[in-house]
Parts: C-alpha cells; structure tokens; sequence
C-alpha cells in the first residue's frame, strides 16, 4: 500500500502546481500579441542599422531594407485586432486540475500492479528460490499422493525430484510403488536399481544388481541396466563374464555413444586381465585411471549424473594434478545442482582444495 | 517499488498531457490562465517522464526481471553499458525515449517561450500535449514498458547480440532528437493554421527549432549508416532498407524546411511553404518512427508487432497526417503570402533546391510504399531495391548539385545569373582540373565515377568560393579582404561549411562506390594475401572468452603504405541467446579504411576471409557530421538578420 501512498502524494503536488501555476496568482498581462511585434520589427531594425553601421550593407540597400520593414510593419498593424483575452476561467483550472488527477488513478488502478515489489537480481537468493521451487513442487505432489496412493503418474514425477533433491529413500519408495502399480519394465527396474544404488551409497552389489539382471531378461537390448551389470562384474573380479558382457553391449551400440568410451575402458581392462601373458596389473595404471576419468568427465558432461560422481570427478581430477579441470568440473556440477544443500561434501572439498565457487 | 512508481509517473504525465490538450485546444483564445497552466504542465510532463525513463533504467541495471521487459531483452552477464542501451533497444522502452524526447522538447518550448504571445504558446503546448497524450495512450494500453511478472524469473532473455553495441547507445537517441524536434515545427505550423495569422514571432522561433532537430537527424542518420556498416559485416554503408528511407525522407524534407524557414525569417516570404514543409517534415517523421512498428513493414528494425498494435498506429498516422493536411487545405488559402521576388534571386534559387529535395522525398516515398501498395491491391509481391533508388535519386539529385553552388551567390529579392556564374568560374576550373587530376592519377576509366567527382568538388569549391568572394579577396588588399571574413556573420561560415560537407559526402560515395577492392578468398594459418597495395597476413586464430559470449579472434597483419598494423576482427556467439554475430575489423588510412571479415572455418582448416579497401570511405560520414556542425554553428549566431535586397528598381517596389 505504500505505493498508493507515493502515487497520491506525486498526484497532489503535481496538481497543486498546475493549480498554482494556472489560477494562484494573477496573472501577468504582458507578451500581448502585438507587443511582441513590435519588439520583433525593432529587432530587426536595429539589425539592419548594425550591418550598415559595419559596412557590410550600402545606404541604399539599407534605406530599401528598411522601407520594406516599414510596410510590413504598417500592413500588420492593421490586421492584428489586439483583443486581450479574459482573465478568468478558474473554474476551468480547478476542474483540469481535478480530472488529471482521476484520470491517472483511475488508469493506474486499471494497468498497474501495487502488489508487486521490485526484486533487483542482488536481492535475490537464487539457489534457495530454485530450492523452493522444488520443494513447494515436491510439497503439493505428496499431499495428492497422500489422498491418492494409486496415482501411477505422481509417483513417476516425484522420483526424479527426490533423487535431485538427493532423497535417495524416498526415490527408492517412490519407484518400488512405480513397480507395483504397473508391471514392471526394463526401465522402472532399472530407475529403482539405480535409486538403490545411490542410497547405498554407490554400491551395485546385491538388491540393485538383481533388478540390473532382471531388468536385462525383460528387454536383452537393454543398455542402462547391462552398463551396469558389465561393470559390477569388472569390479568384482568376474572378468570372463565381464569381457562377454562389455562385448554384448558394445555389440548393441554404434560406438560413438557417451557411454561406448567407459565400456571400451572396462572391456579393455577385463581383458588384459585376463590375458595371463600380458602384463597384467592387478590394479589399473595411471593412463587407464586417466581414460576413465576423462571417460567419467564426457559422460557427465553429456548425460549428467548424481551429484556423488559429480563430487567423484572432482577429487579424481585433484588427485590427477589437474586443477583447471577440477574447476571445470566443480562449476559444470555447480550449475547442474543449483541447491546448495545437495553439494555440502563437494562444497567441502572444493573449498579445502581451493577450488572458486563462482 | 520504483517500477510502480515509475509506471504510475508516466501515467500521471499522460494524464497532464491530455488534459492539457483539450484544455489548450478549447481555451486558447478565452483565457490566459490556460497558457500558465500548459506551461507548468509541459514542465510537469517532462519531469514525470524523466522519472518513468529512471526507473525504467534502474530495473534494467539491476536486473529486476519482474520487469517483463527486462526479462525480455536483458540479461544479467550483460556489461552495464548494454543493460542500459537494452531499455530503448526493443518496441516499448523505445516510445518511452521517443516520448521522453517530446516531453523534452515540450519542457522546452515552455521555458524558452516566455516571451511568446500567450495564444500561440497555449496552442503549440496543446499540439504537444495532444502529441504525447496519444502515443503515451498508445504506449500504456498496447506497448506497456512497465509490465510485470510474478513469479518473477531468475534470469532474463538477452538483448539482440546485433544491438550490443556502442551504437545502440548513440544511434537512437540521436534519431528520435531529430525526429522529434521538428514536432516542435509542427505545432507551430497547426497553431498558425488555427489561429490564422502568422505571427511574427513564428518565423523566428521556427529555424533555430529545425536546425536543430535537423542537426541531430543528420548525425543520427550518419550514426546509423556507420553502425551498419561496421557491424552487419558486408561493408555496405546503405541499404535503402525501408527504415532508413524512413529515416532519410524527414531528412530531406527536413533540409528543404531548414532553408524555407531561412528565407521566412530573414525576408518574410514563402510562410506557407514553410508551413506545408514543416507538415510535411513531421509526418514523415511519424511514419519513419511508426511505419516499422505498425507490421506493414520488415527490415532488420522491425520489433514484433501484433496487429492490434498496427492498426492503432495507423489510425494515429491518419488522424494526425491527415488531420494537419486537411486543415491545411482550408485555412491556408486564408493565411498571407508575404514578399515577392523575381525567379532569379536568392529566394528562387531556394525555391527551386526545395522542389528538388521534396522530389527527392517523394521518389523515395513511392519506392518504400509503392510495394506495399502493390501487394495489397494486385497480391503481387515486388521488391524495389538499390537499382531503383540509385538512378531515380541520382538523377534527381545530381542537377540539385549542379545548381547548389548558385544559390549563395544570388542577391535577395533580384539576382544576377550571369555575373554570378562570372564569380563562379574559379571554382568550376579548379572542380575541373581536381577531377581531371585524381583520374589520371587513378588511371580511371571513362564511367560516371569521374563525373560524380567532379559534381563533388564542383560543389565543395562552390562554398569555399561563397567565402573567398564575400571577402572580397581578389577585389580589395589581402588585409583588408582577411579583416572582412573575420568580419563575415557565423551564418556564412556555416552555410559554406554545410555546403563544403554535402561536397565531401558526393567524393566519398563516388570514390568509395568506383574504386572500392574487394577480395574474398580462404586463408591458412600462416598465409598473406594482396588487396590493393596492402599485403594481409593471417597469423592465427584465438578462442576468446568475453562477458557474456565466446569469441574466435582472427589475428592479422597488415603491412602496406600505412606501416604495419595488427587487425582482429571477431565471430561472436552469445551465451544466452546462443546468436552469432561477426565484428569486422577496420583500419583507417587517411580517409580510406581496410575492412577486414572473419568468415567461417574452410573444411582444410583455412578461413574464408573477406576484405574490402575503400578508398575515401569516411568522407561519406564526416561529410555529414561537417552538415551538422554547421548547423550548430548557425545556431550560436542568434542575431537577427535581415537580408536587404542589394538592389530595389522602381518596378519592383510597385509590384508590392
């Protein structure tokens, strides 16, 4: 309301000037029509005077000049009727004066929007807001869900969300009632392994690899979860079936996909060893740790990913020396988890390691 | 806080601005109170617009986008100069300035107008007043700059890559001062029509007001042009886009005003030419403002236009074009003509450069209209493009520049042709003998080039003769002809200035036309290329980072006449909007400039480089900005001056 307060008062002190300036004094009858003429016609007498005392102008010219003047200033003489106006009309004043001021409230009240405060961008928390957002979102979708616990479709919204917001168990809730509620696909199996698998904090072993494999019965072609199952497998040590399984999903794509390059990596890494012949390192040397490193750094870039392999990213690349691209990757995680409660242990290591949050 | 302010200031100024006009336009003639009421209104509206137009800046600058205009065409990485340029660089915060500008010039004509007689002032202030009433009516209820979001977003669009630039800073402000000026012109034009008389404080006040304005749209005009010559990258300096015909029409009708408004004042004749050219001026203004915005028209200014939007900025043009010209019609024949003159004398001479220019305007009107016409009454789409302009406005314009040098020369009243092609002579050998010179040097071929230089230092002498002969240099000792142009009144000098400015721009655009080089070709790392005799070198190309976009730098050497010399010009994408834009690179010689274009990359790693030499490019420019310093000199000499007829026969003086 404090706006209608300021557009009163700017209304009042703009109409109180109109007023005084049109009826609060009286008026100055000077600037009448002919004076102004005659001081014109002076002017210009005293003009050609200054060019013929100069010498820029002859006696005759001037005398001509003048005569010339002299006729016009007798034909206007006898055409300008002077009638000075009437002094009157504060009537007319004080209604002017009185419709500005109605037409404009009248108008502002019609277009303007008095409930708004301005919102400069610096007075603005811009993670909280986007937070909010969120939040609120995620607020209305659980009380409908509350009512009713069938709603196949919010379920499916809101997994997505608690896993931004890094609510892993409530993800995992959510897409055990996905499965429940529809028969299961490869997908929704495989959405509630990868939401097992956060919760645990990254581990694939057990309930998630189940639903990896079941996941891969239900459609053979399926690439998310046999990425998964390949690599639970190379971790584990069961590198003949990794080398089977790498193999059967390469088979699957064109090779340029964001993930052929980590399944290249693990693919090579299974088989050599393997290969009793070649030297084959029990633990990855420095160029592969590299490659699957910059592996991990293209997929996240492309595809995105948690904010767990985000902050796995960043201490690789620390760990690596290369501090440019840890700055690289902190910002790209930055933007990707605006809220600045998911990235508390990124936020942590950037600033141990003196990383710039811009 | 302030954004609702600001809206609520503009609102209140529109309020005083209509009252205002109904006030003025019903109470001119009953009361004096009315004409102090306008005065302060005037103030008062020009106050209150100025707040509106802060605000408005203020919510841009800090990146308020609960602005709508502001999330529209600001973003918060923009540099401060560009979030400032974003407010008039779209449809709505742009009639905010055009409108603000009117208010200025309101402010104006009611400061400086005190000693006007009471009824004139009271009907110039309404004609402002009715003036900013519609378009402000115009500018809330279908263009509101002041909007709102809510919720509002965190980040805004961006302004058009293209606009950000220094350009945008100067260019339009410019425009609309010269646009808007003649508004001034106008009003004084229907307030004689309406009371009827022709006062003599008219003729004075009308010249200083279209110097002026015509100053400021000549350097808006040249502004422009340079702006798209260095920044839309193919090194073209006009286009005869429909807008800049829209910006060149008010300039030439504009011109013919200034010099009608010359002979009004000094020798009371042609009053109602004045008036009709003042008209004339003004409406082409309108339409040069609005035709771009109303949809009929696209070119590279075209803002979105919805169609309500179209047709109220029609119905406007209608009712104040036509509602001028009308009353025209019937009050004109009642106004009184003022001097005579013989047909050969200096107000002929004026007479006949006016019927040139309006020609001119006209032939450029039918040009921009004429499609449009076409398309809406036979469906057939036409473009008419610079072959057209080119020959019809050469045409007409190239007698206009023969005769231009004359006009000076001639005595107020009564002139002597023969004697002043006599004093002429000099300057047309030495025309003659420059042109003759430079193409030979050039090794030109026979071609008009060689003519329209000689049109060009025909015309540029011409003024310098004006001078050399009024000092009487030649006539009279060297003392005493030096004393006597140091004597000379302000407004010689200008007149010579203007004319030696119009002499400069003809060389330039003849010069930089015939002669210019173009070479466009694909270069390795590493590689030099000829244009001309500079040998261009491209050392490399760079990936840059600037605020708000990436930039790929081509890094050049040029080594010619000039010395060595490092040129970068850029391909820019912004971030935002993800656009790509081109800076070319230019290096001036002298008066002729090197234009250097990075193209895309070639698919064996080369570059596609343009380049372009043009020989005498910125006379074209500094031709224009020698106009309006002219003018501007001519506005310091505020002496009134009489032209005195050199010679008075007894038949003259009875033909009064």
């Amino acid at each position: 309301m404090t706006i209608w307060l300021f557009a009163l008062l700017l209304t009042a002190i703009a109409c109180a000037t109109l007023y005084y300036a049109g009826a609060g004094r009286t008026v100055n009858a000077t600037a009448g029509t002919a004076d102004a003429v005659a001081e014109h016609f002076r002017a210009q007498l005293r003009a050609i005077e200054m060019d013929a005392a100069a010498g820029r102008l002859g006696t005759i010219e001037a005398t001509s000049a003048k005569g010339e003047l002299a006729r016009e200033v007798m034909r206007l003489k006898d055409e300008t009727s002077d009638a000075r106006p009437v002094t009157g009309g504060k009537a007319a004043i004080v209604a002017a004066v009185g419709l500005v001021a109605a037409l404009a409230v009248g108008t502002y009240a019609y277009l303007g929007r008095p409930d708004l405060p301005a919102l400069p961008l610096a007075s603005r928390d811009v993670a909280t807001e986007n937070g909010l957002d969120l939040n609120a979102a995620i607020k209305t979708i659980e009380t409908r869900l509350a009512q009713t616990p069938d709603d196949l479709r919010g379920w499916q919204v809101i997994a997505p969300a608690y896993i931004q917001l890094g609510r892993y168990t409530d993800a995992v809730r959510a897409l055990r009632r996905v499965n429940e509620l529809a028969p299961p696909t490869a997908d929704t199996q495989t959405d509630l392994g990868e939401a097992l698998m956060m919760a645990n904090g990254g581990s694939v072993a057990g309930e998630p690899l189940e639903l990896f494999r079941k996941a891969a019965v239900l459609d053979p072609k399926h690439i998310r979860s046999r990425y998964y199952i390949a690599g639970e497998e190379t971790r584990a040590g069961d590198y003949v079936a990794a080398v089977r399984d790498w193999n059967a999903l390469l088979a699957l794509g064109k090779g340029d996909e964001p993930w052929a390059v980590t399944a290249k990596q693990g693919l090579a890494f299974a088989e050599a060893a393997l290969d009793p012949g070649a030297a084959a390192p029990a633990e990855p040397d420095a160029a592969q740790i590299a490659a699957m490193v910059d592996g991990l750094d293209a997929r996240l870039k492309s595809e995105g990913g948690s904010i767990e392999e985000w902050t796995r990213l960043v201490r690789s690349r620390m760990v690596e020396g290369r501090m440019d691209d840890a700055q690289a990757a902190y910002d790209a995680a930055r933007k990707a988890y605006p809220d600045a409660k998911l990235r508390t242990e990124l936020d942590v290591l950037a600033a141990d390691n003196g990383l710039v949050a811009k | 806080m302030s954004i609702e302010l600001g809206h609520f200031a503009l609102i209140l100024a529109v309020a005083i601005a209509a009252v205002s006009a109904v006030a003025g336009l019903a109470g001119w003639n009953r009361s004096e109170r009315i004409a102090l009421l306008m005065r302060q209104g005037a103030i008062l509206q020009f106050l209150l617009v100025a707040a509106a137009f802060g605000a408005l800046i203020q919510a841009f600058v800090t990146s308020d986008f609960s602005l709508k205009l502001a999330y529209e065409h600001s973003h918060s990485l923009q540099p401060l100069l560009f979030k400032i340029t974003s407010v008039w660089g779209n449809h709505e915060g742009s009639m905010v300035l055009w409108i603000m500008i009117l208010v200025l010039m309101g402010a104006a004509v009611s400061v400086f107008g005190r000693n006007l007689p009471r009824q004139l002032l009271t009907l110039v202030l309404a004609m402002q007043s009715l003036l900013v009433a519609a378009f402000g009516g115009f500018t809330l209820f279908t263009s509101n700059p002041f909007l709102r979001l809510s919720p509002a977003p965190i980040e805004g669009q961006e302004l058009n890559p293209i606009l950000q630039d220094i350009g945008l800073a100067i260019h339009p402000p410019l425009l609309y001062t010269g646009y808007v000026g003649f508004s001034v012109c106008f009003s004084f034009a229907i307030a004689a029509l309406i009371s009827g008389r022709i006062d003599a404080a008219w003729a004075r006040w009308v010249r200083p007001w279209t110097l002026l304005s015509w100053c400021f749209l000549t350097l808006g005009i040249a502004m422009g042009s340079y702006w798209a010559y260095y920044e839309l990258g193919w090194g073209g300096w006009w286009f005869w886009d429909p807008v800049e015909n829209a910006s060149f029409m008010p300039w030439l009708a504009g011109t013919a005003l200034l010099h009608s408004a010359l002979v009004m004042e000094k020798r009371n004749a042609l009053k109602i030419w004045t008036i009709f050219l003042a008209i004339i001026t003004f409406s082409l203004s309108l339409l040069g403002t609005f035709m771009v915005r109303s949809g009929i028209l696209t070119s590279v200014h075209s803002f979105a236009s919805d169609p309500t939007r179209g047709l109220v900025i029609l119905v406007l043009l209608a009712l104040f074009i036509g509602g001028a010209f009308a009353l025209f019609a019937f009050r004109a024949p009642a106004l009184r003509a003022g001097g005579l003159f013989a047909p050969i004398s200096r107000e002929g001479a004026l007479i006949l450069n006016n019927l040139f220019l309006a020609t001119a305007a006209a032939a450029v009107l039918t040009g921009t209209l004429y499609p449009l016409l076409l398309e809406a009454t036979t469906g057939k789409t036409i473009s008419v493009g610079a072959p057209f302009f080119s020959l019809t406005f050469g045409a007409i314009m190239a007698p206009l520049l023969v005769v231009l040098p004359f006009g000076p020369f001639m005595a107020w009243k009564r002139g002597d042709l023969i004697a002043v092609t006599q004093r002429l002579a000099g300057a047309a050998g030495a025309a003659v003998f420059a042109a003759v010179l430079i193409v030979a040097l050039t090794g030109g071929s026979i071609s008009l080039a060689p003519l329209g230089l000689l049109l060009g230092f025909w015309v540029a002498f011409g003024a310098i003769a004006e001078l050399v002969d009024r000092a009487g240099f030649g006539r009279m000792g060297i003392g005493q002809s030096v004393r006597r142009l140091v004597g000379l009144p302000r407004t010689s000098f200008s007149t010579a200035l203007a004319h030696f400015g119009v002499g400069m721009s003809v060389i330039g655009i003849v010069a930089a036309t015939a002669w210019q080089a173009e070479l466009v070709t694909t270069m390795q790392p590493g590689e030099s290329q000829t244009i001309g005799d500079h040998m261009v070198t491209l050392n490399g190309v760079d990936n840059l980072q600037g605020e708000n976009f990436a930039a790929e730098t081509g890094r050049f050497t040029v080594a010619g006449s000039g010395g060595t010399r490092q040129m970068m010009p850029e391909r820019r994408v912004y971030e935002a909007s993800g656009m790509p834009t081109t800076e070319a690179a230019i290096e001036t010689y002298g008066f002729s400039q090197l234009y250097l274009q990075l193209g895309e990359a070639s698919a064996d790693g080369g570059r596609v480089v343009r380049v372009w030499y043009k020989p005498y490019v910125t006379l074209i420019w500094l031709g224009a900005v020698a106009m309006a310093l002219a003018g501007f000199l001519s506005l310091t000499d505020r002496r009134l001056r009489v032209g005195a007829p050199r010679r008075v026969t007894a038949q003259a003086a009875a033909a009064e």
